[in-house]
Formats: structure tokens, sequence, C-alpha cells
């Protein structure tokens, strides 16, 4: 494992050097307007609102300022490097168009790892959010312990996914075989890291193990907000426990559930840390997720421009399924603004 | 009468059972972590899920012992602290100033620049991010700081811009007539009244902060004097990958702290979590 010798954090990096040079020319202009705008208020006499911008303009220009520096900056030149060929040091590179989407297309690894990165996040929204309903719903009875229940349960969610990986690592490669091998049970004997599919189950696994927590516990929140009146009435009137749910829960989880699943979706198309981890994206990179694919580009391999390609590609995949979640899950439901 | 009785016991007693099921399935991974630290290896090879002869501490020592345990948890604390402490004033602030001043054009459009970035993945800046704050020569430490401060701007904006709005424009009226100035306000009657969206932000972004792996990766590399916990972590699974009982004993400490939190604040943490989703 290299956690080091990244490409473009050597001291080569010239170009870099020049890029934030040029840069810093367009920030320092864009500061002056700012402020000048502030000034320009300064001369007359000021009235209530005119001192408030005085006073609080600064603090969102510092504000818009490192969000554009550290944020849209970069975002922006993973744009403009995915089509030049820049490897991450060299001083030179050229404008190539579109020439690394097409190799990225053709890049059998790649599609691969598209593949697993959809199949996993795929999985894990379609697994995660229905158990979480379920167990929200438990956790809202009025049984003892739930409070011991719910403090655990959340727990999870307090561990760090690298942690996670390397415990859950231990667990498929030594611990459920000897366990397996001890109790005769044959076909847990061998690793289930050591198989390309076995391996894509093990990160769902830790995947859904973990990301359990975080939904069950808004959703919690949201069940309490239902009038108990309602479900009374629903009950009185007959409805089942599935008839309830439908007309009268449902109804006001859906924005809880919205931002769950838009959340669910991002962070698990973004997966690094499990892969990292548990499999290193192995065997045969099966799991090498796009998150990890665009590390190693343009960490390990010397294809920034690659790297930034596939970035971009992720990019589009979230905003597309995200827009798709939202207007078309996004219909009803109460507690809507 | 009866019938009824039985399926009350019956509804109760399957909400149990599911309820233990998950909850075993959380423990066991929990168990198996906490009781391979205190084992040998060969009591671990026997066994991975007995208890051992006796609690030796032998592992957690040698953890301690290795090179940069001690930088990695300093080091973690530090940016975690130092970043939640700034965070925690800049954002509301931020989002006040906004608020207040949201018939200008320009903090309109702040408000929308800056939350467009939220289905942004950090993938899409990591790879160019790195190569700006080596270019920029900052250091590796102000670098990783100035990245915590900026990204919890962009949720943060955003949970505190939908709590601003259900906070009456009275309230600050009201203090700028008694003739308090404008920052004076945001301190004084505001900034306690975000209370609840402010723990929020603490929160998620602690939990963040202290278990960030891919910025830290990216950004700090290999350099030992500025490893937070989790690469401290990563580096350990490299060199003494066969020794998991250290590994695990790593890990444990590592996640000591959180724990702790969890433990005490654990009302405010699952709230304020949860706040984030109700507001926002």
């Amino acid at each position: 494992m290299k956690a080091d010798s990244s490409a473009f954090i050597s001291d080569q990096n010239h170009l870099g050097i020049l890029i934030v040079r040029r840069f810093c020319v367009f920030n320092c202009l864009l500061l002056q307007i700012g402020y000048e705008k502030v000034r320009g208020i300064g001369m007359k006499k000021r009235t209530l609102a005119q001192k408030k911008n005085r006073a609080f303009m600064p603090v969102i220009i510092t504000a818009v300022m490192m969000y554009t520096i550290f944020f849209v900056v970069p975002a922006l030149y993973s744009f403009y490097f995915s089509l030049t060929d820049w490897n991450g040091y060299s001083l030179n590179y050229k404008f190539v168009g579109i020439e690394n989407f097409v190799r990225v297309f053709n890049d059998k690894d790649l599609i691969n790892s598209i593949k697993f990165t959809l199949i996993y996040t795929v999985v894990i929204n379609a697994a995660t959010i229905p158990v979480s309903i379920v167990l929200a719903m438990l956790l809202t009875k009025e049984i003892k312990g739930v409070r011991f229940f719910r403090a655990v349960y959340f727990y999870p969610a307090i561990i760090s996914m690298l942690s996670l990986g390397l415990i859950f690592n231990e667990i498929f490669r030594r611990m459920i075989p000897s366990m397996a091998s001890g109790l005769g049970i044959r076909f847990l004997e061998t690793s289930l890291l050591s198989s390309g599919t076995g391996a894509v189950i093990a990160v769902i696994i830790l995947g859904f193990w973990q990301n359990l927590s975080i939904p069950t516990v808004l959703l919690i929140a949201s069940l309490q907000s239902v009038p108990s009146e309602l479900t009374e009435a629903a009950k009185i009137d007959g409805a089942g426990v599935f008839a309830r749910f439908k007309v009268v829960t449902l109804p006001f989880l859906t924005s809880t559930l919205i931002m769950c699943l838009v959340k669910g979706i991002r962070d698990a198309l973004v997966v690094f840390d499990y892969v990292v981890s548990l499999t290193q994206g192995g065997p045969a990179k099966a799991t090498t997720s796009m998150g990890y694919k665009i590390y190693l580009m343009g960490a390990m391999d010397m294809k920034f421009a690659q790297g930034c390609a596939t970035a971009v590609i992720l990019f589009v995949i979230i905003t597309i399924l995200s827009f798709i979640v939202m207007k078309g899950v996004g219909r009803g439901g109460i507690d809507q603004q | 009468m009866k019938s009824r009785k039985i399926r009350k016991i019956l509804s109760t007693a399957a909400t149990y059972t599911a309820l233990l099921f998950w909850f075993i399935c959380i423990a066991i991974v929990l168990y198996v972590t906490l009781i391979n630290s205190f084992k040998t290896q060969a009591e671990s090879s026997v066994s991975f899920i007995a208890f051992p002869e006796q609690f030796r501490l032998d592992n957690y020592i040698e953890v301690f012992q290795r090179n940069g345990f001690l930088t990695a948890l300093c080091n973690t604390a530090f940016f975690t602290i130092i970043s939640v402490i700034i965070v925690t004033v800049f954002v509301p602030a931020v989002s006040y100033a906004v608020n207040q001043t949201i018939e200008l054009k320009f903090s309109k459009f702040s408000l929308y620049y800056i939350t467009a970035a939220m289905f942004v993945p950090f993938q899409i800046v990591a790879l160019p991010l790195a190569m700006f704050m080596k270019a920029l020569g900052l250091g590796n430490r102000l670098s990783i700081i100035i990245i915590f401060i900026t990204y919890p701007l962009i949720q943060g904006v955003f949970l505190c811009n939908g709590y601003l709005k259900t906070i009456p424009k009275e309230l600050a009226e009201s203090a700028y007539v008694e003739g308090a100035a404008n920052w004076q306000t945001f301190f004084k009657v505001i900034y306690p009244v975000m209370k609840p969206m402010t723990a929020t932000i603490v929160i998620t972004n602690f939990l963040w902060m202290w278990n960030e792996f891919l910025i830290s990766l990216m950004i700090l590399g290999a350099d030992k004097n500025t490893q937070t916990l989790p690469l401290f972590i990563y580096s350990f699974k490299g060199q003494y990958s066969v020794e998991y009982n250290l590994l695990f004993a790593a890990i444990v400490l590592s996640s000591i702290p959180l724990t702790v939190m969890y433990v005490f604040l654990q009302k405010y943490i699952v709230t304020g979590l949860a706040g984030g989703a109700i507001k926002g």
C-alpha cells in the first residue's frame, strides 16, 4: 500500500505555481470590486441599510472568496484539465478536446468501475431506506429499552469509515473463514474477499452496516412529528397497518426520505474509504469505485487529465440522479415547503 | 379481548426480536474489535471471538510507543478543534450577513453561489485542489485548516439560512432601535437564538473532520509530522499488516475520543443531526 508519492505533491510543480499566480491576480480584482462597492456607499450620508451593508459585506466577501479559491476554481480546473493531456507534473501540456472522455469510455477498467459504483449505489439505497423505515417505526414504539437501542443503533455513524473497513477486512478475511471451518460450513470457508462478486457483496454489507444509522435517526425524528390523533383516527376507521402507513405516515416522511435518498446516493457514488480499506479495489479491480479510480489515476498512475475526466463523469452522474430523485420522487408530501 | 392481548404480546415479541437482531449485528463487530485488541496474535488465531485468558494492555502500550501515534492524535485534535471553533462562529456569521443584506444583488448571488455546491462531489475538486494547495505553499497545517473552514460553508450556510428565516425580523430590529451595532446584535441577540442550528453544524463537522481521510491523504500525503489519525491507521495497516491485534488496538484508541463524546452528549448529537434534516 502506498499512501505517498503523489505526482503533483512533489516539488516540481512549476505549472501549478504558474496557474495559481495567474489566478491570484484575478482574485485581487474581485476583492477590489467588492470593497469598492462597500466604500462607495460610505460617501453620502448613510441610512440604516447602508450601514448594515458596510458592516456585513466584508464577511460575505471573505466567505465568497474562500469558497471561490478553494472550491470553485479547483472544480473549474478539473473541467479544464479533463480537456488536456496533462500528466500531473510535466511543464507542458496541450489541449486535446474530448479525447480523454473517448479514451476513458473505451477503458474497460473504467466501465467496470462505473458499473460497480452504480450497483453499489442502487443496492445500498434500495436496502437501507426501507429497512431504516422499519427500524424507525419499531424504535418509536413505546416499549422498554427503546432509548438504549436508539443509542446503539446510531453508534456506527460515529466510527470512521476507514477503521470500519479495516475491521471488516479482518472479519471477512480471518474470522468468518476460521469460524466456518470450525463449524464445518463449507461455502464460507473461503474468504468473501477472494472472489470478485464476493468482494462486491462485502463492500455492500459494510456500507449497509454503517449507513443504516443516519436515515434511521432522521426518520425517527420525522415519525415523531406525525400527529397521533391522525393514526388513532385511522385505526378507529379500521385501517390496517399498511394502509395506515401509506395514507397517514408516509406523507409526513416524504421530505426526510428525499433528503436521505439524495444524501445516500451522493455518499454511495463517491465511495472511497470503504474500498481503500476493505478491498483496495480488488480482487482483479472488481471493487474499484469511481472515487478510488479518480484517486488512482490522478495521484498514482500519472493520468491527471483522465482522472479529471472521470471526476467530470462522476459529477454528471450525481447531478442527473439527484435531479431525478428531487423531481420524480419529490411530489406530494405534507411537510414540503 | 383475549385475542387482542395475545396479539399485542406477539407484536411486542416480534419488535424485540427484530431490534435484538440488528443490535447483535452491531454489537458483534464492536465486540470483535475490542476483544481482539486485548489478545495476542496466538490467542486470536485460536478463536476470534473467545475471551482472552487475561486482559493484557500490551497492544495498547505498543501502539503508543510506535512512532507517530501521539503526533497523529495531537494533529487530528489540533486540526479539528481549531477548525470547529472557527466554523462555529464563521458559518452563522456569514449566514446572518447574507440574511441581513439579502436585498443586495451581491448577497443574493452569494447565497445561491455558495449553496449551489451542495451536490457537487468532493472528487471533482480533489485533484486540482491538492495541486493548488501545494503550489500556494501555505504548508500542510494551514492548508488542511483552510479546507476544513471553507467546506462546511456549503451546507452550513444553507441550513443556517433556512433557520434564520424562521426567526422573526423584529428581534433584530428591536436591538437596532436600542442602539446595538450590527455585529453586536448578531452576537448578543441572534447567535444565542441560533444555538440548535449551531449545534448541528458543530456536530456534523466535528465528526467529519475527525474521521476525514481523502482530503488528508491528498494534501498531507506521507508527511509524518502532520499525519492525522486516519492516515496513521492506514499506514499502520500497510506496515504491519499481519499484526491485526495492534491494528485493532489502534482503531479502538483512535475512536475513544468520539465515543466518550457520544456517550455524554448523545442526546445533543442525535437531536443535532436530526435538526439539520428537519429544518433543512
